[in-house]
């Protein structure tokens, strides 16, 4: 079984998660920039994060089998600071440009500040000029009014809803993504957010359309094999491999696919390993071989 | 390098790209190009670059000679280069030629904004850029990356180091080479620079290794042989008896040449081709027992 976690922080996770991901069935992964626990107060340490999501993490997640995926934006929590943040959407526009940057992201409310709206209404702008995905956070507190007001801007703004995955919702909020095109995200995280029992209970109750499913796994008390952990659920609940892996692997990448930076080829079992590429002349000794 | 010699190098890329590239790809080359003439080349640099291998698709270069650099210096070895990578090389050295004075700005600065692709593409081609010597602090941040991906174009298939490299830097890539499980054995000059220094590093890096009951490098003896001591010595006539037989491939290649100084590894080559099991290991020996006349007397 194959499984795609299209928002999880792995820059906050160790390589023990990696192993257990990749043992775990996890192929692929989407991991959009956020904060890092307490605000960022330079437009350089943006710059070097940015850097490492196409650069180093990359490359990480490929030493244990695993394509990773980013998407980039300035996240609803460091919204507030608004000379910094007129600064980091200057950045934006070169690094959406990148190969395996697949959406805007991470971008909503927060506090729901009038700066986090401005910053989140510009972001779905680019989103819209360069027909990327837009990946939206929906606030942890008051998240009813938050995915109410993300839905209304959505709207105003005009990008095609396709285009835009709502996450972290919940029984009381999914109702009101439902009604629109929007995709339909869910974290799975211990504690707080969605349960895999709950996840269970709403896709046997809405289906399995255009809806996602994470872990969201970040340096807060959560677990990067949700996702899987989700698919063991759904198959005792009586779905079928072929409804799982909908969810759970083709969803993602149909979703992200829009942005003509992801496919399934793409996702396919790591391409090269580099001990059989140089013809029997082997690149490695002894050492995790690159794959890409 | 003179401006002529970076338009051959363009010439030749551009030659090898067309014979393998799309009439799509080629005509986003061929526009991207033109785009270089106008204002905020630089930016337009950066751009052309970010979705170079999405428009010229991932192909590799194949039946490509090598790019020659000068006499006495090794040649760029390009087969294998992804196209979209070579297609970005072209746009750069353009940029270069059209604005000879910030040839170094262009280069370092695409290095700043580029993705860890991008930034192998140029550190693989630092060699044919006007002024490759002012680039070193180019090679030198990329040698100090973690990520295999970059360090491997830095360190493997690159005449760039052994070119322009201090002694200590050079010793310093080859060792990290070994640190990270790669193949020195394409690493571009590794005999011709060869040093006291080295053979000392490595020497003490075996030692490392067997003191943890950890694996050695198969390949460290061609980095240890050419300068190494007495130590050193009793380490290749050790493992040219090993029972892995890439330590002993190796090793019989390291020895070779020193069997006129060190009689007794031309004794020890000759003995162990008699003995070898593994094939390819056995052809290599009698190669080598055969081209090194000193033999057993």
């Amino acid at each position: 079984m194959r499984y795609f976690d299209p928002h999880i922080h792995m820059m906050s996770r160790t390589t023990d998660d990696y192993e257990n991901m990749a043992a775990a069935g996890v192929a692929a992964v989407v991991e959009p920039a956020f904060w890092q626990g307490q605000p960022r107060t330079q437009l350089g340490t943006f710059i070097d994060y940015f850097d490492a999501l196409v650069g180093w993490e990359r490359f990480r997640a490929s030493q244990f089998g695993i394509r990773h995926f980013c998407t980039i934006g300035l996240n609803p929590k460091e919204a507030n600071n608004v000379e910094l943040a007129e600064g980091v959407m200057k950045l934006l526009p070169r690094y959406l440009q990148k190969d395996g940057v697949v959406g805007v992201g991470e971008i909503g409310f927060d506090d729901m500040s009038s700066a986090e709206e401005r910053f989140f209404a510009e972001q779905l702008e680019l989103a819209k000029t360069l027909e990327l995905p837009a990946l939206v956070h929906t606030p942890h507190r008051d998240k009813v009014r938050g995915t109410e007001r993300t839905l209304a801007l959505v709207k105003e703004v005009g990008i095609r809803e396709e285009l835009v995955v709502v996450d972290h919702l919940n029984e009381q909020t999914l109702p009101l993504v439902m009604d629109t095109g929007c995709w339909r995200g869910h974290s799975v995280y211990p504690f707080t957010k969605m349960s895999e029992e709950r996840m269970v209970a709403l896709l046997q109750q809405y289906g399995t359309e255009r809806i996602l499913v994470n872990s969201a796994a970040d340096w807060g008390r959560s677990d990067p094999l949700k996702v899987p952990k989700t698919g063991q659920a759904m198959l005792a609940a009586g779905f079928s491999e072929e409804q799982i892996e909908q969810v759970l692997f083709l969803n993602p990448i149909e979703y992200y696919a829009q942005s003509g930076r992801i496919s399934l080829d793409d996702v396919a079992p790591p391409a090269i390993d580099q001990t059989q590429l140089w013809e029997d002349n082997s690149v490695l000794r002894g050492q995790t071989p690159v794959v890409r | 390098m003179s401006t002529t010699a970076v338009a051959d190098h363009v010439e030749q890329l551009l030659a090898v790209i067309a014979a393998q590239a799309t009439p799509d790809a080629l005509h986003w080359l061929d526009e991207a190009r033109l785009s270089l003439k106008s204002a905020e080349a630089i930016e337009r640099l950066a751009v052309h670059s970010a979705v170079a291998r999405r428009r010229m698709g991932t192909v590799r270069l194949q039946s490509a000679d090598a790019i020659a650099l000068g006499p006495g210096v090794p040649s760029l070895e390009i087969r294998g280069w992804e196209i979209g990578d070579a297609a970005r090389v072209v746009l750069a050295l353009e940029l270069c030629l059209a604005q000879p004075e910030n040839s170094v700005v262009i280069a370092s600065g695409q290095f700043r904004v580029g993705d860890e692709s991008e930034r192998a593409a140029l550190v693989g081609a630092l060699s044919l850029f006007p002024e490759p010597r002012r680039l070193k602090p180019v090679a030198l941040e990329a040698g100090r990356t973690n990520s295999l991906r970059l360090f491997s174009a830095l360190a493997l298939d690159n005449p760039y180091p052994c070119q322009f490299y201090e002694e200590h830097e050079f010793n310093q890539l080859v060792l990290k080479a070994l640190f990270a499980g790669l193949g020195i054995e394409r690493l571009v000059g590794l005999r011709e620079r060869s040093n006291p220094e080295l053979s000392r590093m490595c020497e003490s890096y075996v030692r490392e290794r067997l003191d943890a009951d950890r694996s050695v490098p198969v390949d460290i003896w061609l980095a240890l042989a050419p300068h190494c001591t007495a130590q050193g010595n009793a380490l290749l006539l050790r493992y040219l008896g090993d029972g892995d037989p890439r330590h002993r491939y190796y090793a019989a290649l390291a020895m070779a040449p020193r069997t006129e100084q060190y009689p007794e590894f031309g004794r020890a080559l000759f003995d162990q081709a008699a003995r070898e099991t593994d094939e390819r290991v056995r052809d290599t020996l009698n190669e080598l027992v055969g081209r090194h006349a000193c033999l057993v007397g």
